[in-house]
């Protein structure tokens, strides 16, 4: 039984652990995630991620990592606690209970 | 300089970003919502000294995380820093792909992978130093930069502290897969 042809991958991912472009990719997985590194570096790595789908998996996995710890992270104000707050910042505004500079 | 008359139509819109981070910081409400009420009249008092224009969330951060420092010093806990230098970046994909130990299928959604709870439970259980670079890095998405100058650290500590914390945080996560049965020990 044939299955239907799939294109060849252009350049099966040498691996994280072997010298080559895989693994300079991999050193610099985070640091390409969070925006930091040069314009220079950062073209050099994306083209290197649409040539090695091993590669691409592997980022897009760690990008949807950090998507996962910032959705699940986040938490809504409690309205008393932003009453609250209002509450004392007018008191200090007025010269309150709460000495400035104190 | 920034007038206080301003301060809280300006210092409002951050307290929701303020609180995200406050309850992963103390683990808890209570501490959550003193830490930032704390913040909102530490940051009113010294208002005069912002410089209008450069970034207020930054700031407020930076007086967010001294005020927790200041209050947990003595809670912290101090990170075993080799134990983690035998873990890799990937760690958590290593594992969850390796048909030996969990053998994810492409067909699973990370997102389906890991409860709410198990993601703030390993935030959670960073030791105090990498939680805060995590967190202001992924949650916040402060640059580098700006998280060098809200925990007043160099740099380098800040992206030493992201590596080390990303690779405890990725194994803590492993641990929740593995012992859903689905994947073994990690070893």
């Amino acid at each position: 039984m044939t299955e239907p042809s799939t294109p060849a991958d252009p350049s099966p991912c040498a691996g994280f652990d072997s010298p080559g472009d895989c693994r300079d990719a991999a050193a610099e997985l985070h640091t390409f995630l969070d925006g930091a590194l040069t314009n220079e570096r950062r073209a050099l790595i994306a083209g290197h991620l649409d040539a090695c789908s091993g590669c691409f998996d592997a980022f897009e996995f760690h990008a949807e990592l950090k998507q996962l710890i910032s959705q699940r992270c986040q938490c809504e104000v409690p309205n008393e606690l932003r009453d609250r707050i209002r509450v004392s910042l007018a008191e200090l505004a007025a010269g309150g209970p709460e000495q400035a500079g104190s | 300089m920034a007038d206080q008359v301003t301060f809280v139509a300006d210092a409002e819109p951050f307290m929701g970003s303020l609180f995200s981070t406050a309850m992963r910081m103390t683990g808890n409400k209570q501490d959550a919502e003193d830490l930032v009420q704390d913040t909102y009249l530490r940051a009113y008092r010294s208002y005069g000294t912002f410089n209008e224009g450069t970034n207020l969330r930054a700031w407020l951060f930076r007086i967010m995380t001294n005020a927790h420092i200041n209050r947990y010093r003595s809670k912290q806990r101090r990170p075993d820093e080799t134990e983690l230098d035998d873990l890799d970046d990937m760690y958590l994909y290593r594992r969850l792909n390796d048909p030996n130990a969990y053998g994810r299928s492409a067909e699973d959604e990370l997102m389906d992978l890991f409860s709410e709870a198990e993601v703030v439970a390993a935030v959670e259980a960073l030791p105090d130093n990498y939680r805060m670079a995590v967190l202001l890095a992924d949650v916040e998405g402060f640059a580098y930069k700006e998280i060098a100058e809200i925990l007043d650290i160099p740099i380098g500590t800040v992206m030493s502290r992201l590596h080390r914390g990303r690779k405890a945080l990725q194994r803590e996560l492993y641990t929740y897969a593995a012992a859903r049965g689905l994947a073994s020990e990690p070893g």
